[in-house]
């Protein structure tokens, strides 16, 4: 008899502790530090997450606003899409045909609007959940946008226009310089002494990228070397400002691409891709591959200092 | 009842500040280490808390104010160095094992840290118990996280509206 008296002690003193331990996280917590466990959890935990948030009485954490992005998920088969507004905690099925979205693709969203455009260019923001749509102005009413019917609709910037524009005026005085393909990798000008043609430049290895900066033509070639393109009597020709080196080493990467860049400090760096081909998992499996980039900055064209 | 200690001791002269939980326990502590809490940190600057003064904590208990002072004792020098850029592979990895065996508690502590780290304002900390929460919960469908997080079983209504907002969802999950 006493020993059945103190099991059911013991019974009620585990049943007081459980209830202890189990503390209701949730409902308790402030709305910032359910924010907080909001921002280590992955997209399935925080749906799972906004569940369990919503059914305590709890908001989805406010942190959700209008920056976040909508995600779009078209049916394969179907005319319809699957909206997700992580700022609205929403999913919702429609027809795109309904929505006027009907074989648009999706360009950004924004305060719960997604922008969209179609194959002839026409721009609309739609608000999946409401229907509301309206279009934008036609991307053709941009001067310099030049649209061409030829199996299919083609949209081109017509450069001069465009230079009109970007830089005033008439333009009376240019220089442009132009890379004959990667592979080739030769330099060509044109300058507004001679707007006819394009003028074939010397270079000494391949160039794979040029900028224009502070007046002058700079070009990074395949060997890292980095050139500036001065333009005398009628030609261009090119000096050394920072010569040939070896390129860092990425274990199992090899450098796929060089870019020539100018800092916001004027200063000019060389962007280094390097590209490893991921050999195929499973048979006929499309062809992956991983890539890297390293930043080199040129600190002192003087030394040959690169950072 | 002392803090725990810093462990370097080689900052004897440190200035020292005194805590006093709500159940009136004392706790002097090096201003560095107190001042990772936002909250403390006006009142040490002014001041406060030195002598026999002390500034009293009314919303945290002795228990979880030694468990705070030992999370803020071992992260105060890094803190000092301004997140501790120059801190070495092993010192983070130190911190980095210090922090996990630190949350290797029981959830009604946890729960009184993640009040305290709220209450007390100390950033690392509350992001550090707020990664706990998240680790507890990754995985998991809503009702184990429910039952994880120490929710009583659903009543009719709840479940009704559980259902609800996972068909809302449930697309996600297929």
């Amino acid at each position: 008899m006493a020993g059945s008296r103190r099991r059911r002690q013991l019974k009620k003193q585990r049943e007081q502790a459980a209830a202890i331990i189990r503390v209701n996280f949730v409902e308790r917590l402030p709305q910032e530090l359910l924010a907080k466990i909001h921002d280590h959890l992955r997209f399935l935990d925080r749906l799972a997450f906004a569940v369990v948030c919503k059914t305590a009485g709890h908001p989805v954490p406010q942190q959700l606003d209008d920056t976040e992005p909508w995600l779009v998920f078209p049916d394969e088969t179907k005319e319809e899409a699957t909206f997700f507004s992580l700022a609205k905690g929403r999913a919702a099925s429609a027809r795109t045909s309904d929505l006027g979205t009907r074989g648009h693709v999706v360009l950004g969203s924004s305060s719960g609007w997604l922008a969209t455009a179609d194959e002839q260019a026409g721009i609309h923001i739609v608000d999946p959940f409401t229907g509301e749509h309206a279009a934008l102005p036609d991307i053709r009413t941009v001067s310099f946008i030049r649209c061409w019917l030829s199996s299919g609709v083609h949209f081109f910037v017509d450069t001069e226009p465009l230079q009109k524009i970007r830089y005033g005026g008439q333009i009376t005085r240019y220089a442009a310089m132009l890379i004959l393909d990667n592979d080739f990798g030769v330099p060509a000008f044109a300058t507004w002494e001679d707007p006819a043609a394009w003028t074939v430049a010397p270079a000494r290895d391949g160039v794979e990228d040029a900028i224009h900066h502070e007046g002058w033509f700079y070009s990074v070639s395949s060997s890292g070397a980095i050139d500036a393109w001065e333009h005398k009597s009628g030609e261009f020709t090119s000096k050394v400002v920072a010569p040939a080196r070896a390129m860092p080493v990425v274990k199992g990467f090899h450098v796929g691409r060089k870019y020539l860049v100018a800092m916001p400090d004027e200063r000019l760096a060389v962007v280094l891709k390097y590209i490893r081909d991921e050999p195929p998992r499973i048979y006929q499996q499309p062809k992956s591959w991983a890539c890297r980039f390293k930043v080199q900055v040129l600190i002192d064209a003087a030394h040959c200092a690169w950072q | 009842m002392a803090a725990p200690e810093s462990g370097d001791g080689n900052n004897g002269a440190a200035r020292m500040v005194t805590l006093i939980s709500s159940d009136n326990t004392r706790f002097e502590v090096e201003a560095a280490a107190a001042s990772l809490s936002q909250t403390l940190q006006l009142t040490i600057l002014d001041g406060g808390g030195g002598g026999g003064d002390g500034i009293p904590l009314p919303n945290v208990d002795s228990a979880t104010l030694s468990k705070v002072l030992e999370y803020c004792i071992k992260h105060a020098p890094a803190a000092a160095n301004g997140g501790a850029p120059n801190a070495t592979a092993v010192d983070r990895a130190e911190l980095e094992r210090f922090d996990n065996e630190f949350v290797n508690i029981d959830q009604s502590v946890l729960y009184s840290l993640i009040m305290a780290a709220h209450n007390l304002e100390i950033e690392g900390l509350q992001s550090l118990v707020a990664k706990k929460v998240a680790d507890m919960i990754k995985g998991k469908s809503p009702m184990e996280i429910r039952r994880t997080l120490g929710f009583p079983d659903p009543t009719p209504e709840e479940q009704a509206e559980m259902n609800a907002h996972m068909l809302e969802y449930g697309w996600a999950y297929e």
